[in-house]
């Protein structure tokens, strides 16, 4: 399992200093509105995603008047402990070290902290636009596999790259001959690293997606059905099912590589690629049904759920671990019957840190701790 | 910051700091180092740095930087002159020659293909290449570039560019570690890349 030993806070944003040491189980962080307990469970999160899940700007998280911040944490995954400090500046950007030694990559740092966070914010992975589904993805695949991340980084490279020559290419009119010449090797890597990319993605979609299928009978509804596809912008996915990793690369290979054929005038004259992993989107559905269009909001917030449960339980089947829960502000959406079913489907070995404004939201058990937090300060454990 | 110091130290600092890898605290940092130390020292700094500059050119063969024309490499004559290894940069070369594995001649293109930084085939040393291998007697071309995708489309953009020449085109290995920089591979790992090497006929 994997188990948050020490975090420390050091001008994050609403925390001067903090210094936590949680318990191996089950952590209540309660406190009123305002409080800080999303900021404590988004600073747990960014050494495990090595961003935060509710900005892309590094600088918001800077306590306001200073100049940058920093996050560390003693982690065990399984006996291997590790400790993890992440340093950003506002004019030298963001750090990392992992067991004192400064990490020049990101990708090298991420994956070393597993978690999962759940917020009140998830609906977005229904309702929002496609971007939040494929950071979705990306992150998750990526907290596992340091060749996703290369891959995705790889990937958004050439793209950038390919668009760039196309951009020139319908500027200056070149001739066949040239634009080929030019574009080739860059389209040659789009479907190869694209493949790679999307392959992973539909692998482990069929792994998630039966969790959160199973996820949602035990915890939600077990009349209704939760089914997770991959909607691809370049192809059916018919035919690809039984296939196994390599051969599912090689199908995604010759597909991408048809459909950046067939597209190529069309991106010409737009001057960008439009086919790829980077168009791809996830559709939920409740009953068989598109939850964006058709699910009641009751069922919408039971899918975010069942999804999220279903992540935790697929990083389990892949690290062998179960990775930190943060669950925001998630029990009080809940009925009394469905918070016990979820904290027994979740909780028992895992270490598990959840907000509440109430006390009585949460049901402890025997173990766990309960901090108070207060105006960006925190005090316990009170029990 | 250099506007505290005396106008002559603020220009050497900011003539530091458009080097490589010098920000404005190294720079600062060598300004003073300079300054403080016998005057020797700085004259026989400042006229290695015009003497590299004034004498250093390009091999008119393979565009490896040199001080005579053609290079020692290509002027050894008991290399195999049937095998031409094309890297990006001079260093590729010297960590080249490390591994002890290779006794062909080079080719050095400045460069990599990289259109976002406007960089294309014109502005790297291709047409020589393309020159070279229609007059000599070159059997073989291998491409070294790093594995990156600026890298790997350049050893594309080749491969497809010499295909027609009816030269043998290959490409070393993957032995190296993926994204890393050729002259940072130890050397063992670069003579199994080398050794690896594989024919690049389809694409
Ligand atoms: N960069 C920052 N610097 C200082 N305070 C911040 C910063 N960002 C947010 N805050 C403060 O944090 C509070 C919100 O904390 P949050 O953890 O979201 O509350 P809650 O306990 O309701 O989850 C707000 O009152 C806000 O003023
Ligand atoms: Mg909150
Ligand atoms: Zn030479």
């Amino acid at each position: 399992m994997m188990q948050l030993q020490k975090l420390t806070l050091k001008n994050y944003r609403s925390y001067e200093s903090l210094d936590l040491q949680p318990d191996r189980h089950v952590n209540v962080l309660v406190g009123r509105n305002a409080a800080g307990k999303t900021n404590l469970l988004e600073s747990i999160h960014y050494l495990a995603a090595g961003r935060s899940h509710r900005t892309h700007r590094d600088a918001e998280l800077v306590r306001w008047g200073e100049q940058g911040f920093f996050i560390s944490a003693i982690a065990c995954a399984g006996t291997v402990r590790h400790t993890i400090e992440c340093a950003y500046d506002d004019s030298r950007g963001k750090s990392f070290r992992l067991n004192g030694v400064a990490q020049k990559r990101l990708s090298n740092v991420i994956g070393t902290v597993n978690a999962v966070i759940f917020s009140p914010d998830d609906l977005y992975l229904i309702k929002g636009g496609p971007e939040g589904r494929r950071a979705l993805m990306d992150t998750e695949i990526g907290q596992i596999s340091r060749g996703y991340r290369r891959a995705l980084a790889r990937y958004s490279r050439v793209l950038a790259q390919r668009n760039d020559i196309l951009k020139k290419i319908s500027r200056s009119r070149s001739s066949g001959v040239t634009a080929e010449l030019m574009s080739a090797p860059w389209e040659e890597q789009l479907a190869d690293i694209g493949a790679r990319i999307v392959a992973v993605r539909l692998v482990m979609l069929r792994r998630w997606g039966e969790c959160a299928q199973r996820m949602y009978e035990r915890v939600v509804d077990s009349q209704e059905t939760l089914t997770v596809r991959y909607k691809c912008s370049f192809s059916a996915l018919d035919g690809s099912l039984e296939l196994s990793l390599p051969d599912l690369r090689e199908w995604v290979r010759e597909k991408l590589s048809g459909a950046l054929e067939e597209a190529r005038p069309r991106e010409i004259e737009r001057g960008y690629t439009l086919v790829g992993p980077q168009r791809d989107d996830l559709q939920v559905c409740v009953n068989g049904r598109d939850a964006r269009r058709f699910a009641s909001q009751g069922q919408q917030r039971s899918a975010i759920l069942a999804l999220r449960i279903g992540e935790v339980k697929w990083m389990q089947q892949e690290t062998g671990r179960k990775p930190l829960l943060l669950l925001d502000d998630v029990m009080s959406e809940l009925d009394a019957a469905r918070a016990r079913r979820l904290s027994t489907s979740v909780g028992a070995e895992g270490q598990t840190f959840i907000t509440c404004t109430d006390l009585s939201e949460v049901d402890l058990g025997d173990t766990g701790a309960i901090w108070e937090i207060r105006d960006g300060e925190v005090t316990g454990p009170v029990k | 910051m250099p506007a505290f110091f005396a106008p002559s130290m603020a220009r050497l600092i900011e003539e530091l700091s458009k080097l490589p890898g010098i920000g404005p605290k190294s720079a600062q940092r060598l300004a003073l180092h300079l300054v403080k130390g016998a005057e020797e020292d700085v004259r026989s700094l400042a006229e290695a740095l015009m003497d590299a500059k004034t004498t250093v050119q390009h091999c008119s063969i393979c565009s490896n930087l040199t001080d005579s024309d053609p290079c020692e490499i290509c002027g050894d004559g008991s290399r195999r002159e049937d095998l031409v290894c094309v890297v990006e940069d001079p260093s590729d070369v010297v960590a080249m020659e490390r591994t002890r594995d290779y006794d062909g001649l080079y080719h050095v293109l400045h460069g990599l293909i990289s259109p976002m930084d406007g960089v294309g085939p014109d502005e790297l040393r291709v047409k020589n290449l393309l020159d070279r291998l229609r007059e000599d007697e070159v059997q073989e071309v291998i491409l070294a570039t790093d594995p990156t995708v600026e890298g790997e489309a350049t050893a594309m953009y080749l491969a497809r560019l010499l295909r027609p020449l009816g030269v043998k085109v290959t490409r070393i290995a993957r032995g190296l570690p993926e994204g890393g920089d050729l002259d940072y591979a130890d050397e063992a790992t670069l003579s199994r890349a080398l050794r690896g090497r594989y024919s690049v006929d389809s694409g």
